[in-house]
């Protein structure tokens, strides 16, 4: 927009105020002047026209004065009479009129010189006679001219005729004819068929024109009665009035359209010449007023500022204001405002000079920097003035192909707010932050301001940010444990993969919702809903542990027993922000305690039981050893030796059953010697059966193959498959024992790897039966389907199995019953049978018993001495070796040691015999003990032993260990 | 880009205004003039031809003009006088009419005619029978019959009625077709004739009109006057007791005749080319828009002048430039299916049409049959 100086302004407002005022006032004037000039015409024309139309219809009706004195005197005469007067008075003074005198049915009964000839013709086709005074227009028959013909009544039915020639109605128009009011103006009659009755052209009137036909667009009469109409092609304007006599004729009065514009135009031109003199003095007037009183102050203000732009200092002077109070306030003003300015400009300048950002503005179009900042001058020098894409991009000749000018403006051109993007200048590998923006110059241009801000560091952190953020999520979704993390509002924030898993909830499903919607967890015992981990944590603001036999009831409704502990989160200022849960699965877990707890419990009972059989053996062997002496100084017919017997049994029973409970309780390694099967299942299975509603049908061959097992253990395997198959069958019945000797090709075809001959020992009942989907647990430790019963059983019963290196199967039916399968490796050995009367054979050799029990040692020793050893008695290992020491120095030596495994609170055999092997290597011990199942009992030649002895022993077996041993 | 502006705005004007000036010079007048009797004896009749002509012109304008120039009719009265002719044809072609419809009697067209065609100007009537202007190759057109025909039809007339004589009653003040008229009918009847004279511009002695009109105590009369002269005339021979037969011609078929005859125009018989009891679409809308306009009825003078700018103007339609010798030759070209029936015009510019007997019956005239 180009700037004007204020006077151009002034001037230019002002015209463009006055000048629409002016034409409005020209135009409402000249519409106003046409108005009245019209009326005028019309007043004046309504005026002639009235004149004209009388003197017309005077002319056409009383043209011939005498006419109408005539008729009123001949209309009293007779009919002849009449006549003849007519005929000798009447005579018409204007050329071309005449008269003819016809009776009621239009003959003619008297006609004017020199129309005679017409007498006695019939005008009765001519519309005479007519009724009243009727005016006819046409051409005349008589005289040929065109006429208007006048019928006056005499009387009698007859008619006088008159036509009038209206050419001559010409003459007596001529005054106005002449006498024009305005110029080209026409006063013309028209019949009602629109010709011309008169008109000042006499072609016409003697042609009887139709002149309504020749009058084109006609218009419809204004307010003041005019209209215009087209004739040969020239406009007119005109005013009608109608004849009332004769009727049917129309005067008009036309003249020139221009006529009447013209006379409009000078009144309008006249006018409007005298308002633009009056405007533009006016005008004129006005525009020196402002000029004085207005611009020309300004201008020097303007001048004024103009020097301080270059001096720095703005000096109002008194007549710089011409004396107005207002532009001196004004000037005032403009200076504190000038003042007020330039300290907010310092003051902006400061601010982004002081900025540690580079701002600069440029212009959007050809992108020159019109402003920099101090950083930027410091950083890329003054480049005021140059293009911005040279001065702050490295090698960039042309706009930088990112520039953003595009999205500062909409398709309007209106700044589009700021616009904010990072960048990267990879040639100095740094961030920068900009914020581009569509701002207003001081011009009053549109340009861009940018700020750019490096924040290099701030994204290097931004990425070890995300780098964390990153590795806390990996670390998150590897870690085994469920992790919830919460707002203060329980409102949930994260969920990791293993919660997801454990709570039925994705992270997106769950984020946002209240913790214990997704976090439903109930007392295992009780049932009842647990207190909010995060109200607890919040409430304490530490880190607490949830209680125990806490259940986690996912979405899908499974329970799981979890472990879990909550923290707050807290930020730098230690606020609390949130809190994490971290819980896991512990189901397992507590399922493996409470095994583990049984075991332990089983464990502690075996160690009891362990001592307890082990005191207990002890004990059996004093009795059992004093029983044997006592059955060999009876008498076999004496009746104290059959209870001896008994007694002996018992014991032997007691062993058996001390045994069972070491097992029970240890599991331990069989202590294998060759054992008659046949005698281990018989005995056994009568031991269990004994007193029970069950009978045990044998099936066992005179050959049945020995085997070294563990006889204990292998007795309890026996009782074990026969109390299972008794529970089978509560209400009585059979148990089959059938026992088959295997070879090894039979073997073979049975899915088991093993080696040599077997014992097969098919243990059957005819029970329940073992459904099949449970068969297969039914070895598994405490598996059990009976409510009593710890389900050990026969996982006891497949553990000795496994030691022993065989192998048991089960097969079993619903309703017919269960056979368990046993295949035991065969031994080549044979069981040298003994009588345990005469087999007791007597030897010689010194034997040293070593036992912390003295009553098992005295009994031991009352044994050896009855067999014929020498006994020596050692209460321990000390006391064993130290006496043995001795004996080997006198050059007595001992020639076997019978020492207890285990001596509480002393040296025990193996411990001794390890001492007396490093002395004496030759030295020949016998391990005795009450735990059978000892490894060092079942391996006692690899603790430097040769032979072992369990406790109780009966009197036989000892004979046979000691000399077996000797003679070794 | 001032300048430029400037320069712009004052080329558009001048353009506007050539435009303007071009525009208007296309849509300048062709002026056709109408130079006929209105003033002189029988000018009533020439009313009629002057409305017929000006409601063709004005349908012709409506509808778009002539190749969308206006038709301008300009009429001149020739006060049935030579003098009266000589100035209005001189007025037209002074005018620049592109061609001249006139007159409307046969006299006034033989004085018209050179004057006219002299000047290189095309005379076109629709009223004028005499056979001075038939059979020449000239700039002289008319779509009405000529005196050969009439003479010829009414000697068959007077063949079939059985007259064996007839006086004709001629009025002089148009000789030119009086004349003709007789002599063509003395060519083809055989029978007894006389001629009884007048003229009608001078004072008529109807006395001695009607005595020499009944001495040859003829069979037949036949009238070759205009409409007001029959009319007296029947009305006289009916005072004066005629009871013969009385035929008229085609100048007194109009309306006027049953006004001056009244009653005694019952009966009467006369030789024209117009048919009255035409029923064509196009003559009863023109007679439609003839009440409407001049609320007159139809007669044979506007149907004649009605056609005859018609087919003037559809000439001057198909000429590339507007000259005589175009106009002669799209005239000739021309083949016209009009308001009154087909009109083609011979090389000399002559038309043949069928000719009836009309009898005057309650006062209208009636086709009595084509001769």
């Amino acid at each position: 927009m180009s700037h004007r100086s204020l006077r151009k302004q002034v001037a230019l407002v002002l015209s463009t105020v006055a000048l629409p005022c002016f034409i409005l006032v020209i135009v409402v004037a000249a519409i106003r002047n046409y108005q009245a000039v019209k009326e005028d015409y019309a007043n004046s024309m309504r005026a002639r026209i009235g004149v004209v139309r009388s003197l017309i219809a005077d002319t056409v009706l009383n043209q011939e004065s005498q006419v109408l004195n005539l008729v009123d005197r001949v209309v009293w005469l007779m009919p002849q009479e009449k006549l003849a007067v007519i005929a000798r008075d009447l005579h018409l003074h204007r050329p071309g009129n005449t008269w003819y005198v016809v009776d009621g049915r239009g003959r003619v009964l008297l006609a004017a010189d020199p129309f005679s000839e017409y007498v006695d013709l019939d005008f009765s086709c001519m519309g005479i006679p007519g009724n009243g005074q009727k005016v006819l227009h046409r051409q005349s028959l008589l005289t040929k001219r065109s006429m208007v013909s006048v019928q006056y009544q005499l009387g009698e039915e007859m008619q006088l005729v008159v036509e009038i020639d209206l050419a001559n109605i010409i003459p007596n128009m001529a005054h106005f004819t002449e006498n024009q009011l305005f110029i080209g103006e026409h006063f013309f009659v028209l019949s009602p068929s629109g010709k011309v009755i008169y008109h000042p052209d006499r072609t016409l009137v003697r042609t009887r024109a139709n002149l309504k036909f020749a009058m084109k667009n006609i218009s419809k009469p204004d307010a003041n009665g005019l209209f215009t109409f087209l004739y040969q092609e020239e406009k007119y304007i005109a005013l009608s009035e109608p004849f009332t006599v004769p009727t049917g004729w129309t005067m008009y009065y036309s003249l020139p359209w221009r006529v009447m514009f013209d006379k409009a135009a000078r009144v309008v031109v006249g006018q409007v010449g005298l308002l633009i003199l009056l405007f533009s003095l006016l005008f004129l007037l006005l525009v020196q007023i402002l000029n004085y009183f207005f611009s020309k102050p300004v201008s020097r203000i303007v001048a004024a500022l103009h020097s301080s732009d270059k001096s720095g200092e703005f000096e109002i002077s008194p007549d710089m204001t011409g004396g107005v109070m207002e532009l001196e306030t004004i000037l005032l003003a403009i200076k504190n405002r000038d003042e007020a300015i330039d300290r907010s400009f310092k003051q902006f300048q400061a601010v982004l000079d002081s900025l540690e950002s580079i701002v600069y503005v440029a212009d959007m179009q050809n992108h020159t920097l019109l402003f920099i900042n101090r950083y930027a001058r410091e950083r890329v020098g003054d480049v005021l003035g140059q293009k911005c894409y040279r001065s702050f991009q490295t090698g960039q000749n042309v706009p930088c192909s990112f520039c953003t000018n595009d999205r500062l403006l909409d398709e309007d051109g209106n700044p589009t707010g700021v616009h904010v993007w990072e960048f990267q200048n990879v040639g100095v590998e740094q961030w920068y932050e900009y914020r581009d923006q569509a701002i207003t110059w001081i011009d009053g241009k549109i340009v861009r301001m940018t700020i750019a801000t490096d924040i290099t560091d701030r994204k290097n952190a931004e990425a070890e940010l995300l780098q964390e953020k990153e590795q806390l999520a990996v670390t998150l979704r590897s870690i085994g444990d469920a992790v919830i993390t919460t707002d203060v509002d329980a409102g949930i924030v994260l969920l990791n993969k293993v919660a997801e898993q454990l709570t039925g909830w994705s992270q997106e499903e769950a984020r946002g919702r209240d913790l214990t919607e997704v976090f439903h967890i109930i007392n295992e015992k009780s049932r009842k809903i647990c207190e909010s981990p995060v109200e607890r944590v919040l409430e304490y603001g530490e880190t607490i542990s949830l209680a125990n036999h806490t259940l986690l009831i996912s979405r899908d409704g499974t329970e799981r027993s979890i472990a879990d502990s909550g923290a707050p989160i807290r930020d730098r200022e230690s606020q609390v922000i949130g809190v994490v849960l971290v819980f896991r699965d512990v189901t397992e877990i507590h399922k493996s305690e409470k095994e583990l707890l049984k075991i332990r419990k089983l464990e502690s009972v075996g160690v009891l039981a362990g001592g307890i059989a082990h005191d207990f053996n002890n004990i059996l062997t004093v009795i059992l050893g004093n029983l044997n002496l006592a059955e060999y100084y009876l008498d076999s017919h004496e009746k104290a030796y059959s209870l001896i017997k008994n007694a002996d049994k018992a014991c032997l029973r007691a062993r058996d059953l001390a045994l069972q409970l070491l097992t029970f309780s240890r599991g331990g390694e069989p202590v294998r010697e060759l054992t008659s099967l046949a005698k281990l299942i018989r005995e056994s299975a009568d031991f269990v059966l004994h007193g029970s509603n069950i009978v045990c049908k044998y099936n066992i061959p005179e050959d049945l193959w020995s085997a070294e097992v563990d006889a204990g253990q292998m007795s309890q395997v026996i009782q074990n498959l026969v109390i299972n198959g008794c529970h089978a069958m509560p209400n009585g019945g059979v148990v089959e024992i059938s026992c088959v000797n295997r070879s090894l090709e039979e073997v073979a075809k049975i899915p088991f790897r093993g080696s040599g001959n077997y014992v097969e020992i098919k243990v059957t009942d005819y029970g329940a039966g073992i459904p099949d989907e449970i068969i297969d647990q039914v070895f598994d430790p405490y598996f059990t389907t009976k409510e009593e019963g710890s389900g050990l059983g026969l996982a006891i019963v497949h553990s000795i199995i496994s030691k022993h290196g065989a192998h048991i199967g089960v097969e079993s039916a619903i309703g017919k019953g269960t056979t368990f399968t046993i295949l035991l490796p065969a031994s080549i050995k044979h069981i040298e049978e003994e009588m345990l009367a005469v087999q007791t054979a007597s030897g010689s050799g010194t034997v040293m018993v070593m036992d912390d029990d003295a009553m098992i040692l005295e009994v031991a020793q009352q044994m050896l001495e009855y067999l014929g050893y020498e006994v020596l008695i050692a209460g321990d290992g000390v006391a064993a070796i130290s006496l043995f020491k001795e004996r080997q120095e006198a050059g007595n030596p001992v020639d076997l040691v019978i020492m207890d495994l285990t001596i509480p609170g002393g040296m025990g055999g193996w411990e001794a015999i390890q001492e007396l092997q490093a002395l004496y290597p030759e030295v020949k011990a016998i391990v005795a003990s009450g735990y059978s199942n000892d490894p060092v009992m079942a391996e006692y030649e690899k603790y430097g032993f040769v032979g072992s002895l369990h406790k109780p022993f009966e009197l036989a077996e000892l004979s046979r260990k000691v000399r077996s041993v000797l003679a070794n | 880009m001032k300048t430029a502006s400037s320069v712009a705005q004052i080329f558009c004007c001048l353009l506007f205004v050539f435009f303007c000036f071009a525009c208007n010079k296309d849509t300048e007048s062709i002026r056709i003039g109408l130079a006929i009797n209105l003033s002189g004896l029988g000018g009533t009749a020439g009313e009629h031809i002057r409305d017929g002509a000006l409601l063709a012109v004005d349908e012709i304008n409506r509808q778009g003009g002539v190749n969308g120039r206006p038709l301008e009719l300009l009429v001149r009265d020739d006060e049935n006088s030579e003098d009266g002719v000589k100035k209005a044809d001189e007025s037209l072609l002074e005018a620049g009419v592109a061609a001249i419809i006139g007159h409307s009697y046969s006299s006034s067209t033989v004085t018209a005619h050179p004057i006219v065609t002299s000047s290189n100007t095309l005379l076109i009537t629709a009223y004028a029978a005499t056979t001075k202007l038939s059979s020449k190759d000239d700039l002289f057109f008319r779509t009405s019959v000529d005196c050969t025909l009439y003479g010829k039809k009414t000697a068959d007339w007077l063949r079939r009625k059985q007259v064996d004589s007839v006086v004709f009653l001629m009025d002089m003040a148009n000789s030119a077709f009086v004349l003709d008229y007789v002599n063509k009918v003395k060519i083809f009847y055989q029978g007894e004739s006389s001629e009884v004279r007048f003229h009608s511009r001078d004072q008529v002695d109807w006395s001695k009109l009607i005595r020499d009109l009944l001495a040859p105590k003829s069979e037949a009369i036949v009238m070759l006057t205009e409409a007001s002269m029959t009319g007296v005339a029947l009305q006289k021979l009916h005072a004066a007791g005629y009871e013969g037969l009385k035929l008229g011609s085609i100048w007194t078929h109009t309306p006027e005749l049953m006004r001056y005859a009244g009653k005694d125009a019952e009966g009467f018989s006369l030789i024209t080319f117009i048919d009255p009891d035409n029923n064509r679409p196009a003559y009863n809308s023109f007679s439609a828009k003839m009440m409407e306009m001049f609320q007159r009825q139809a007669n044979a003078r506007s149907a004649r002048s009605y056609e005859l700018v018609m087919i003037l103007a559809d000439a001057l339609k198909r000429v590339p430039t507007i000259n005589s010798m175009e106009l002669k030759k799209a005239l000739l070209a021309g083949e016209y299916e009009t308001l009154m029936g087909k009109v083609v015009f011979d090389r000399f510019g002559d038309v043949v049409r069928p000719v009836y007997e009309v009898i005057v019956r309650e006062g209208r005239f009636r086709n009595n049959g084509e001769l």
